[in-house]
């Protein structure tokens, strides 16, 4: 980390945990060196900079190239903040995963629900989808029963279940 | 890399470490030793063990009694051991006599029965001997081109059907094991590829039981992986999700459906009890193929699904 300052100089400050030191030396040197210039522009927490640091690992696993060469992430800590650059990172790191979440949602923002809700946990992991509801009437009730009526016949239920199960 | 001879002062038999909350398969692990003469890209024993080193236990007579008293203490109750998870079963010749003494002491206890999993060829010293049908060798399979870039020093592919074919021409039963399998957009018909290619060269008959598990990790095994391959590692930029357990997986719609396509070729190929390594109970809802009593019926014996208990559950 010698041929670093800014990366040494931010240990020594931080007093890092030990995961973080590991990736700072397992990376290519031209991530480090782009991790040395952003710690010129930004004092991220150890939490944050890791995470930084991983999406940026991961990516370059499976591009080659560095993203953090891209301008637009320089650009992006400048003007907001770096958190706003993990953010960027991690929609480039899980490009079909946010793109089945997104599809998710849009499905559901469509159907314009007025008392059913439907959940599903993002990480994929439980079965499949919540479906919950507040109700304080009888008429929500039955808005309820046609809610649950009109999104199974219409096939919208199966189609969100299937996109979720299948990812497809 | 040297062979280190030296006590073990703990236990030389315990479970298959399965995640909690996952379905484990009522497994149990030998250890008589550690450390590999390979060299895998992806095995936990990257940093599980920080020296390169095989560490071979010099005190077997303890292993011995320990397994004996073991075995008998559970008065004939079907049992799978395995001796390949910290250690290839086969690859180190000084683990030779080791495995010979094993199969001399199950020899007369047919409830039990010993895994020995590698990824080398080395099975002489099993063709030196009449076949046990409670002796089963395995192998861990995944297309040429991931062992040649991830199975570095380990036997080809053929070089493995080869040699389990003629494990089975000897009279052994042998298991087959699928894990991990590298699951992206491109690699799926490489191992639908991989089940014809091992079936038109294996009896189908001959396979007691057939697993499959997803590359998973954990942030240990990242980083050294990351730091054993100049910081980069093509798999680890696949998409992952951290699960429960702590371990990073392929997101599960990506593990069905490799699951799934993947058993769908195996059953065509035969009756072969096929499982799934360190899984919950949810994914094997939507298994199309099978569902999780096979995890307490993988005994040859074939005694009846309820004689153990689904673990980790």
């Amino acid at each position: 980390m010698n041929s670093h300052p800014e990366i040494s100089s931010y240990i020594k400050q931080k007093n890092p945990s030990r995961v973080l030191l590991r990736y700072l030396t397992a990376i290519p040197e031209d991530i480090r060196d782009s991790v040395n210039k952003i710690l010129k522009i930004s004092n991220p927490n150890p939490a944050t900079l890791k995470q930084l640091i991983e999406l940026t690992s991961d990516i370059n696993s499976k591009t080659g190239s560095n993203p953090l060469d891209n301008k637009g992430i320089i650009e992006l800590i400048k003007n907001s903040g770096i958190k706003d650059a993990v953010k960027k990172l991690r929609r480039m790191r899980m490009p079909k995963t946010n793109k089945i979440i997104s599809e998710i949602n849009n499905e559901i923002k469509n159907i314009e629900l007025k008392v059913l809700k439907i959940d599903f946990d993002q990480s994929f992991e439980s079965r499949g989808l919540t479906l919950s509801a507040d109700i304080s009437s009888l008429k929500d009730a039955e808005l309820l029963k046609e809610e649950l009526n009109d999104i199974t016949a219409s096939g919208v239920l199966e189609r969100i279940i299937k996109k979720y199960k299948m990812g497809d | 890399m040297k062979i280190i001879y030296k006590e073990n002062k703990g236990g030389f038999i315990k479970p298959c470490p399965c995640s909690p909350g996952r379905l484990g398969c009522d497994y149990y692990i030998i250890a008589p030793g550690t450390g590999c003469p390979f060299n895998c890209s992806y095995c936990f024993l990257n940093f599980y063990s920080k020296s390169k080193d095989i560490i071979l236990y010099s005190n077997t007579d303890k292993m011995y009694r320990e397994f004996v008293a073991f075995i008998d203490n559970k008065k004939n109750k079907p049992l799978r051991f395995g001796t390949g998870e910290f250690i290839d079963s086969l690859a180190v010749k000084e683990l030779d006599s080791v495995n010979l003494e094993l199969a001399k002491i199950i020899k007369q206890r047919p409830n039990i029965v010993i895994e020995f999993k590698t990824k080398s060829s080395n099975i002489d010293t099993f063709l030196k001997i009449p076949a046990q049908d409670n002796i089963i060798l395995s192998w861990s399979l995944n297309p040429q081109w991931i062992i040649n870039e991830e199975e570095k020093g380990t036997a080809s592919l053929e070089e493995r059907l080869y040699a389990a074919k003629e494990i089975v021409a000897h009279g052994y039963s042998i298991a087959l094991h699928l894990d991990p399998i590298f699951m992206t957009e491109n690699t799926l018909d490489d191992y639908l590829e991989l089940v014809d290619k091992t079936f038109s060269i294996i009896p189908a008959k001959s396979v007691k039981w057939l697993s499959m598990g997803g590359f998973r990790y954990v942030e240990d095994l990242k980083l050294a992986i990351l730091e054993n391959n100049n910081g980069k590692k093509w798999f680890l930029g696949e998409e992952y999700i951290k699960c429960e357990d702590g371990k990073f997986r392929y997101p599960k719609f990506l593990r069905l459906k490799f699951y799934n396509r993947i058993g769908e070729k195996i059953k065509q190929k035969g009756a072969i009890k096929t499982y799934l390594c360190m899984e919950g109970a949810q994914l094997w809802k939507d298994i199309s193929w099978g569902d999780y009593s096979v995890l307490t019926n993988l005994h040859p014996l074939e005694i009846g699904k309820s004689y153990g208990s689904i673990t980790g559950y």
